[in-house]
Protein backbone atom coordinates (compact mmCIF):
# COMPACT_ATOMS: atom_id res chain seq x y z
CA UNK A 1 0.00 0.00 0.00
CA UNK A 2 1.14 3.00 -0.87
CA UNK A 3 1.71 4.86 2.63
CA UNK A 4 1.83 8.39 1.22
CA UNK A 5 -1.78 8.78 0.24
CA UNK A 6 -3.18 12.25 -1.38
CA UNK A 7 -4.44 13.63 -4.44
CA UNK A 8 -1.93 11.80 -6.77
CA UNK A 9 -0.34 8.52 -6.69
CA UNK A 10 3.37 8.22 -6.71
CA UNK A 11 5.60 6.57 -9.40
CA UNK A 12 7.19 3.52 -7.51
CA UNK A 13 10.41 5.13 -7.81
CA UNK A 14 9.53 8.09 -6.77
CA UNK A 15 7.72 6.76 -3.24
CA UNK A 16 10.89 4.45 -2.43
CA UNK A 17 12.77 7.73 -3.09
CA UNK A 18 10.94 9.88 -0.18
CA UNK A 19 10.79 6.26 2.16
CA UNK A 20 14.65 6.32 1.88
CA UNK A 21 14.58 9.75 2.17
CA UNK A 22 12.59 9.42 5.37
CA UNK A 23 14.71 6.90 7.06
CA UNK A 24 17.51 9.84 6.34
CA UNK A 25 19.26 7.04 3.73
CA UNK A 26 22.24 8.97 2.02
CA UNK A 27 21.86 6.80 -0.82
CA UNK A 28 18.09 7.66 -1.29
CA UNK A 29 19.04 11.50 -0.60
CA UNK A 30 21.74 11.39 -2.87
CA UNK A 31 19.38 9.76 -5.83
CA UNK A 32 16.91 12.47 -4.97
CA UNK A 33 19.13 15.50 -5.11
CA UNK A 34 20.73 14.33 -8.48
CA UNK A 35 16.89 13.46 -9.79
CA UNK A 36 15.74 17.00 -9.41
CA UNK A 37 18.44 19.00 -9.13
CA UNK A 38 19.47 19.51 -13.22
CA UNK A 39 16.03 21.21 -13.07
CA UNK A 40 16.28 23.30 -9.80
CA UNK A 41 19.41 24.43 -10.37
CA UNK A 42 18.57 26.93 -13.98
CA UNK A 43 15.42 28.00 -12.28
CA UNK A 44 17.82 29.30 -9.32
CA UNK A 45 20.11 31.00 -12.02
CA UNK A 46 17.14 32.23 -12.98
CA UNK A 47 16.29 34.32 -9.96
CA UNK A 48 19.96 34.89 -9.15
CA UNK A 49 21.59 36.95 -11.24
CA UNK A 50 25.00 35.54 -9.67
CA UNK A 51 26.24 31.71 -10.45
CA UNK A 52 27.49 31.76 -7.13
CA UNK A 53 23.74 33.06 -5.31
CA UNK A 54 22.07 30.15 -7.39
CA UNK A 55 24.32 27.25 -5.87
CA UNK A 56 23.46 29.33 -2.30
CA UNK A 57 20.20 29.17 -2.79
CA UNK A 58 19.74 25.72 -4.41
CA UNK A 59 22.01 24.11 -1.49
CA UNK A 60 19.88 25.89 1.06
CA UNK A 61 16.56 24.96 -0.36
CA UNK A 62 17.94 20.78 -0.86
CA UNK A 63 18.86 20.87 2.95
CA UNK A 64 15.68 21.73 3.13
CA UNK A 65 14.00 19.34 0.84
CA UNK A 66 16.18 16.78 2.44
CA UNK A 67 15.59 17.81 6.07
CA UNK A 68 11.66 17.86 5.74
CA UNK A 69 10.77 15.72 3.44
CA UNK A 70 7.98 14.46 6.08
CA UNK A 71 6.23 17.72 5.62
CA UNK A 72 4.74 16.31 1.75
CA UNK A 73 1.53 15.28 2.39
CA UNK A 74 1.39 13.97 -1.14
CA UNK A 75 -1.24 17.04 -2.28
CA UNK A 76 0.21 17.81 -5.59
CA UNK A 77 3.01 16.41 -7.34
CA UNK A 78 6.21 15.58 -5.26
CA UNK A 79 8.21 17.71 -7.97
CA UNK A 80 6.06 20.60 -7.79
CA UNK A 81 6.36 20.84 -3.97
CA UNK A 82 10.00 20.86 -4.49
CA UNK A 83 9.52 23.24 -7.13
CA UNK A 84 7.84 25.74 -4.54
CA UNK A 85 10.04 24.85 -1.68
CA UNK A 86 13.07 26.24 -4.30
CA UNK A 87 11.33 29.14 -5.25
CA UNK A 88 10.65 29.87 -1.77
CA UNK A 89 13.88 29.70 -0.93
CA UNK A 90 15.17 31.49 -3.81
CA UNK A 91 13.05 34.69 -2.88
CA UNK A 92 13.84 34.61 0.87
CA UNK A 93 17.67 34.84 -0.34
CA UNK A 94 17.02 37.69 -2.46
CA UNK A 95 14.84 39.29 0.56
CA UNK A 96 17.69 39.22 2.71
CA UNK A 97 20.36 40.37 -0.15
CA UNK A 98 17.81 43.04 -0.47
CA UNK A 99 17.71 42.60 -4.18
CA UNK A 100 14.01 42.29 -4.32
CA UNK A 101 13.22 46.09 -5.28
CA UNK A 102 10.86 46.83 -7.78
CA UNK A 103 12.43 49.71 -10.95
CA UNK A 104 9.25 51.72 -11.25
CA UNK A 105 9.86 53.09 -14.57
CA UNK A 106 11.99 51.41 -17.39
CA UNK A 107 14.31 54.70 -18.13
CA UNK A 108 15.73 53.99 -14.81
CA UNK A 109 16.52 49.61 -15.66
CA UNK A 110 20.00 49.55 -17.84
CA UNK A 111 20.87 46.69 -19.16
CA UNK A 112 23.65 45.38 -21.62
CA UNK A 113 23.93 44.96 -25.22
CA UNK A 114 23.46 41.63 -26.15
CA UNK A 115 26.76 39.83 -26.77
CA UNK A 116 25.21 38.13 -29.86
CA UNK A 117 23.98 40.26 -33.09
CA UNK A 118 24.06 37.56 -35.87
CA UNK A 119 21.39 35.03 -36.57
CA UNK A 120 23.00 32.29 -34.00
CA UNK A 121 20.13 30.17 -32.41
CA UNK A 122 18.76 31.57 -29.24
CA UNK A 123 19.95 28.65 -26.82
CA UNK A 124 18.77 28.49 -23.49
CA UNK A 125 21.65 29.95 -21.90
CA UNK A 126 21.31 33.24 -24.24
CA UNK A 127 17.23 33.28 -23.00
CA UNK A 128 18.69 32.30 -19.11
CA UNK A 129 21.08 35.41 -19.94
CA UNK A 130 18.75 38.00 -21.11
CA UNK A 131 16.47 37.13 -17.69
CA UNK A 132 19.23 38.22 -15.55
CA UNK A 133 19.56 41.56 -17.44
CA UNK A 134 16.25 42.37 -16.38
CA UNK A 135 15.73 44.12 -13.33
CA UNK A 136 15.54 42.32 -10.46
CA UNK A 137 11.90 43.57 -9.79
CA UNK A 138 11.34 42.81 -12.92
CA UNK A 139 13.03 39.60 -13.30
CA UNK A 140 11.25 37.90 -10.56
CA UNK A 141 7.91 38.97 -11.41
CA UNK A 142 8.38 37.87 -14.95
CA UNK A 143 9.48 34.33 -13.75
CA UNK A 144 6.80 34.00 -11.09
CA UNK A 145 4.18 34.84 -13.56
CA UNK A 146 5.56 33.56 -17.34
CA UNK A 147 7.82 30.86 -16.29
CA UNK A 148 6.21 29.67 -13.12
CA UNK A 149 3.15 29.79 -13.37
CA UNK A 150 2.06 32.08 -10.65
CA UNK A 151 -1.08 34.54 -10.62
CA UNK A 152 -0.47 38.38 -10.02
CA UNK A 153 -2.78 37.52 -6.70
CA UNK A 154 0.10 34.71 -5.46
CA UNK A 155 2.85 36.89 -6.88
CA UNK A 156 1.64 39.77 -4.49
CA UNK A 157 1.27 37.71 -1.42
CA UNK A 158 4.63 36.72 -2.04
CA UNK A 159 6.00 40.14 -2.45
CA UNK A 160 3.72 41.57 -0.33
CA UNK A 161 2.86 44.18 -3.26
CA UNK A 162 -0.39 44.69 -4.83
CA UNK A 163 -1.61 43.18 -7.70
CA UNK A 164 -1.43 45.85 -9.94
CA UNK A 165 1.74 46.60 -8.99
CA UNK A 166 2.73 43.04 -10.35
CA UNK A 167 1.01 43.49 -13.36
CA UNK A 168 3.04 46.86 -14.00
CA UNK A 169 6.36 44.71 -13.43
CA UNK A 170 5.59 42.51 -16.00
CA UNK A 171 4.79 44.61 -18.56
CA UNK A 172 7.64 46.28 -18.23
CA UNK A 173 10.03 43.31 -17.81
CA UNK A 174 7.82 42.02 -20.80
CA UNK A 175 9.06 45.13 -22.66
CA UNK A 176 12.08 44.77 -21.92
CA UNK A 177 12.89 41.90 -22.81
CA UNK A 178 11.73 42.74 -26.41
CA UNK A 179 13.89 44.97 -26.68
CA UNK A 180 16.29 43.05 -26.24
CA UNK A 181 15.21 40.15 -27.79
CA UNK A 182 15.04 42.99 -31.02
CA UNK A 183 18.48 44.26 -30.23
CA UNK A 184 19.53 40.37 -30.72
CA UNK A 185 17.77 40.20 -33.75
CA UNK A 186 15.44 37.27 -32.92
CA UNK A 187 13.67 35.38 -34.95
CA UNK A 188 11.60 32.29 -33.54
CA UNK A 189 13.18 29.76 -36.41
CA UNK A 190 16.29 30.32 -34.70
CA UNK A 191 14.91 28.89 -31.50
CA UNK A 192 16.30 25.33 -30.41
CA UNK A 193 12.77 24.06 -30.29
CA UNK A 194 9.90 24.45 -33.10
CA UNK A 195 8.00 27.16 -30.77
CA UNK A 196 4.52 28.51 -32.85
CA UNK A 197 4.97 32.26 -32.07
CA UNK B 1 7.33 41.84 -31.90
CA UNK B 2 4.28 42.75 -30.53
CA UNK B 3 3.40 39.21 -29.18
CA UNK B 4 4.63 38.89 -25.71
CA UNK B 5 7.76 36.97 -25.35
CA UNK B 6 6.48 35.18 -22.30
CA UNK B 7 5.85 31.63 -24.25
CA UNK B 8 9.20 31.88 -25.50
CA UNK B 9 10.96 32.22 -22.45
CA UNK B 10 8.59 29.74 -20.61
CA UNK B 11 9.19 27.15 -23.49
CA UNK B 12 12.89 28.13 -23.51
CA UNK B 13 13.81 27.85 -19.97
CA UNK B 14 10.60 25.65 -18.54
CA UNK B 15 12.03 22.44 -19.12
CA UNK B 16 16.05 23.88 -18.90
CA UNK B 17 17.85 21.06 -17.62
CA UNK B 18 21.69 22.20 -16.18
CA UNK B 19 24.10 20.23 -13.82
CA UNK B 20 24.73 21.45 -10.54
CA UNK B 21 28.22 22.05 -9.80
CA UNK B 22 29.89 19.36 -7.49
CA UNK B 23 30.71 21.38 -4.46
CA UNK B 24 26.70 21.95 -4.58
CA UNK B 25 26.40 18.01 -3.11
CA UNK B 26 29.06 18.61 -0.58
CA UNK B 27 27.94 21.26 1.00
CA UNK B 28 24.13 20.05 1.21
CA UNK B 29 26.00 16.59 2.75
CA UNK B 30 27.96 18.48 5.12
CA UNK B 31 24.75 20.48 6.32
CA UNK B 32 22.54 17.21 6.89
CA UNK B 33 25.73 15.57 9.02
CA UNK B 34 25.71 19.00 10.91
CA UNK B 35 22.43 18.57 11.45
CA UNK B 36 21.93 14.97 12.61
CA UNK B 37 24.72 15.26 14.84
CA UNK B 38 23.32 18.47 16.73
CA UNK B 39 19.93 17.04 17.43
CA UNK B 40 21.03 14.20 20.17
CA UNK B 41 23.15 16.67 21.49
CA UNK B 42 20.00 19.33 22.00
CA UNK B 43 18.09 16.79 23.07
CA UNK B 44 20.07 15.48 25.80
CA UNK B 45 21.18 18.86 27.16
CA UNK B 46 17.28 19.72 27.07
CA UNK B 47 16.55 16.27 29.07
CA UNK B 48 19.29 17.06 31.56
CA UNK B 49 17.74 20.71 32.02
CA UNK B 50 14.66 19.06 32.56
CA UNK B 51 15.86 16.59 35.29
CA UNK B 52 17.53 19.37 36.97
CA UNK B 53 14.41 21.25 37.51
CA UNK B 54 12.72 18.55 38.27
CA UNK B 55 14.83 17.53 40.98
CA UNK B 56 15.65 21.15 42.46
CA UNK B 57 11.64 20.93 42.66
CA UNK B 58 10.88 18.20 44.07
CA UNK B 59 13.95 18.90 46.59
CA UNK B 60 12.31 22.22 47.57
CA UNK B 61 9.27 20.47 48.63
CA UNK B 62 10.97 17.40 50.67
CA UNK B 63 13.14 20.75 52.73
CA UNK B 64 9.79 22.21 53.64
CA UNK B 65 8.15 18.79 54.54
CA UNK B 66 11.62 17.78 56.01
CA UNK B 67 11.31 21.31 58.65
CA UNK B 68 7.75 20.40 59.76
CA UNK B 69 7.73 16.70 60.88
CA UNK B 70 11.64 17.79 62.08
CA UNK B 71 9.47 19.96 64.21
CA UNK B 72 6.60 18.45 65.20
CA UNK B 73 9.30 14.89 65.80
CA UNK B 74 11.22 16.99 68.44
CA UNK B 75 7.71 17.70 69.86
CA UNK B 76 6.59 14.41 70.15
CA UNK B 77 9.83 12.89 71.06
CA UNK B 78 10.09 15.48 74.43
CA UNK B 79 6.61 15.00 74.90
CA UNK B 80 8.01 10.99 75.28
CA UNK B 81 10.58 11.87 77.48
CA UNK B 82 8.21 14.05 79.82
CA UNK B 83 5.58 11.47 79.66
CA UNK B 84 8.00 8.93 80.69
CA UNK B 85 9.62 10.91 83.10
CA UNK B 86 6.89 11.71 85.05
CA UNK B 87 5.49 7.78 84.97
CA UNK B 88 8.45 6.84 86.92
CA UNK B 89 8.58 7.16 90.37
CA UNK B 90 11.98 7.04 90.84
CA UNK B 91 12.43 9.85 88.81
CA UNK B 92 12.25 13.30 89.87
CA UNK B 93 8.79 14.40 91.40
CA UNK B 94 7.42 17.09 88.31
CA UNK B 95 6.07 20.00 89.97
CA UNK B 96 4.24 22.55 88.61
CA UNK B 97 5.78 25.34 86.54
CA UNK B 98 3.26 27.97 89.08
CA UNK B 99 6.15 27.01 91.52
CA UNK B 100 4.77 30.60 92.55
CA UNK B 101 1.37 29.40 93.55
CA UNK B 102 3.06 26.11 95.61
CA UNK B 103 5.88 29.23 97.49
CA UNK B 104 2.32 30.86 98.24
CA UNK B 105 0.29 28.09 98.99
CA UNK B 106 2.94 26.60 101.13
CA UNK B 107 4.21 29.99 102.71
CA UNK B 108 0.47 30.33 104.13
CA UNK B 109 0.43 26.83 105.56
CA UNK B 110 3.74 27.87 107.31
CA UNK B 111 2.37 30.96 108.12
CA UNK B 112 -0.25 29.87 110.23
CA UNK B 113 1.99 27.51 112.03
CA UNK B 114 4.73 29.01 113.64
CA UNK B 115 7.31 27.55 112.23
CA UNK B 116 10.41 29.41 110.98
CA UNK B 117 11.23 28.02 107.49
CA UNK B 118 11.74 29.19 104.26
CA UNK B 119 10.62 27.82 100.95
CA UNK B 120 12.52 28.67 97.74
CA UNK B 121 13.31 28.06 94.65
CA UNK B 122 15.77 28.35 92.07
CA UNK B 123 14.66 28.65 88.66
CA UNK B 124 18.91 28.19 87.27
CA UNK B 125 18.19 25.08 89.79
CA UNK B 126 15.62 24.49 87.67
CA UNK B 127 17.05 24.40 84.33
CA UNK B 128 19.60 22.37 85.58
CA UNK B 129 17.55 19.90 86.84
CA UNK B 130 15.64 19.05 83.52
CA UNK B 131 18.90 18.85 81.50
CA UNK B 132 19.91 16.34 83.74
CA UNK B 133 16.82 14.52 85.81
CA UNK B 134 17.02 14.12 89.13
CA UNK B 135 16.77 10.31 90.46
CA UNK B 136 15.58 11.04 93.83
CA UNK B 137 12.81 13.24 94.98
CA UNK B 138 13.44 15.66 97.86
CA UNK B 139 11.13 15.19 100.73
CA UNK B 140 10.13 18.65 102.01
CA UNK B 141 11.06 18.94 105.62
CA UNK B 142 10.34 22.42 107.51
CA UNK B 143 11.57 22.24 110.90
CA UNK B 144 10.87 24.82 113.54
CA UNK B 145 13.44 26.88 115.21
CA UNK B 146 13.40 25.23 118.27
CA UNK B 147 13.53 21.99 116.99
CA UNK B 148 15.46 21.96 113.82
CA UNK B 149 17.55 24.79 113.12
CA UNK B 150 18.33 23.54 109.58
CA UNK B 151 15.84 24.28 107.13
CA UNK B 152 16.08 22.68 104.16
CA UNK B 153 14.99 23.34 101.01
CA UNK B 154 12.02 22.68 98.99
CA UNK B 155 13.04 21.68 95.66
CA UNK B 156 10.85 22.29 93.12
CA UNK B 157 11.51 20.90 89.89
CA UNK B 158 9.73 22.46 86.60
CA UNK B 159 6.90 21.11 84.27
CA UNK B 160 8.30 19.76 81.21
CA UNK B 161 5.25 18.96 80.29
CA UNK B 162 1.56 20.48 80.76
CA UNK B 163 0.08 17.11 81.99
CA UNK B 164 1.14 17.52 85.03
CA UNK B 165 0.60 20.49 86.84
CA UNK B 166 0.32 21.28 90.33
CA UNK B 167 -2.98 22.83 92.44
CA UNK B 168 -1.49 23.20 95.20
CA UNK B 169 -4.13 25.25 96.18
CA UNK B 170 -6.90 22.68 96.04
CA UNK B 171 -4.99 19.87 96.81
CA UNK B 172 -3.18 20.54 99.71
CA UNK B 173 -6.07 21.27 102.35
CA UNK B 174 -5.05 22.20 105.69
CA UNK B 175 -6.36 18.86 107.32
CA UNK B 176 -3.24 17.36 105.99
CA UNK B 177 -1.39 19.96 107.56
CA UNK B 178 -1.59 19.05 111.26
CA UNK B 179 0.46 21.32 114.00
CA UNK B 180 0.44 19.05 116.59
CA UNK B 181 2.82 21.47 117.79
CA UNK B 182 5.44 24.05 118.20
CA UNK B 183 7.25 21.96 116.31
CA UNK B 184 5.68 21.32 113.23
CA UNK B 185 7.18 19.06 110.86
CA UNK B 186 6.06 18.03 106.98
CA UNK B 187 7.32 15.59 104.87
CA UNK B 188 6.08 14.64 101.91
CA UNK B 189 6.78 11.39 100.08
CA UNK B 190 7.08 11.10 96.72
CA UNK B 191 3.64 9.72 96.24
CA UNK B 192 2.44 12.25 98.27
CA UNK B 193 3.87 14.85 96.21
CA UNK B 194 2.74 13.82 92.73
CA UNK B 195 -0.63 12.53 94.72
CA UNK B 196 -1.12 16.44 96.07
CA UNK B 197 1.05 18.30 93.71
CA UNK B 198 0.25 16.56 90.32
CA UNK B 199 -2.30 16.93 88.57
CA UNK B 200 -2.87 13.48 85.62
CA UNK B 201 -5.55 15.61 83.60
CA UNK B 202 -4.83 19.16 83.51
CA UNK B 203 -7.20 21.82 82.18
CA UNK B 204 -5.85 23.13 79.17
CA UNK B 205 -5.35 27.28 79.78
CA UNK B 206 -8.40 29.25 80.31
CA UNK B 207 -6.31 31.87 77.75
CA UNK B 208 -3.38 31.13 75.32
CA UNK B 209 -1.14 33.59 76.61
CA UNK B 210 1.88 31.53 76.92
CA UNK B 211 3.32 31.31 80.08
CA UNK B 212 6.57 32.80 81.22
CA UNK B 213 8.51 29.77 80.96
CA UNK B 214 12.44 28.47 79.98
CA UNK B 215 13.54 28.01 76.23
CA UNK B 216 13.00 24.86 76.50
CA UNK B 217 9.39 24.85 77.58
CA UNK B 218 8.72 27.14 74.44
CA UNK B 219 9.69 24.43 72.36
CA UNK B 220 8.05 21.99 73.92
CA UNK B 221 5.05 24.19 73.60
CA UNK B 222 5.40 24.80 70.30
CA UNK B 223 5.88 21.57 69.33
CA UNK B 224 2.57 21.00 70.92
CA UNK B 225 0.97 23.35 68.69
CA UNK B 226 2.22 22.03 65.47
CA UNK B 227 0.78 18.76 66.74
CA UNK B 228 -2.43 20.47 67.26
CA UNK B 229 -2.45 22.77 64.30
CA UNK B 230 -3.63 21.65 60.89
CA UNK B 231 -0.82 24.10 59.10
CA UNK B 232 2.32 25.07 60.15
CA UNK B 233 1.67 28.52 58.92
CA UNK B 234 -0.87 28.85 61.91
CA UNK B 235 1.46 30.52 63.94
CA UNK B 236 2.06 33.15 60.97
CA UNK B 237 -1.55 33.43 60.36
CA UNK B 238 -1.73 34.39 64.27
CA UNK B 239 0.66 36.74 63.98
CA UNK B 240 -1.45 38.39 60.95
CA UNK B 241 -4.08 38.33 62.20
CA UNK B 242 -2.80 40.60 65.67
CA UNK B 243 -0.99 42.73 62.83
CA UNK B 244 -4.42 43.36 60.95
CA UNK B 245 -6.14 43.83 63.91
CA UNK B 246 -3.61 46.43 64.88
CA UNK B 247 -3.98 48.22 62.38
CA UNK B 248 -7.73 48.69 62.01
CA UNK B 249 -8.21 50.06 65.64
CA UNK B 250 -5.51 52.46 64.83
CA UNK B 251 -7.30 53.29 61.88
CA UNK B 252 -10.60 53.61 64.21
CA UNK B 253 -8.90 55.60 65.89
CA UNK B 254 -8.00 57.98 63.31
CA UNK B 255 -11.49 58.10 61.99
CA UNK B 256 -12.50 59.05 65.59
CA UNK B 257 -10.22 61.87 65.58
Amino acid sequence: MNQIQGAHSLPVNEEQLIKGCLRRDRIAQKQLYDTFSPKMYPLCCRYAKDPVDAEDILVTAFTHILERIGQYRGEGSFEGWIKRTVINEALNFLRKKRSMFLTTSIEEATYEMASHHDNDPLEEEDLLRMINELPPGYRIVFNLYAIDGFSHKEIAGQLNISENTSKSQLSRARVYLQKLLAERDYSPKHLPHDIAS
Amino acid sequence: MTSPPDKLFRDGLGQYHKKAPPSAWDRIENNLDQKKNHFPWMKIAAGFILLIAASFMIWKQDQAATEVSQETSVGSELLAITSKQLADDNRESSVVSREEKVEDNLSQIIESNPVDATVTSSPQSKVSRLKSPVSNAQAINIKDKENTPSIEQIEIMTEQAPIAQVEAGSEISSHEIVAESKRTHFTYSVDEVNAKFTKQDPTPDATSEKKNTSGLQKVIDRAIDLTREESVLADLREKKNELLSFTILSEKRETNK
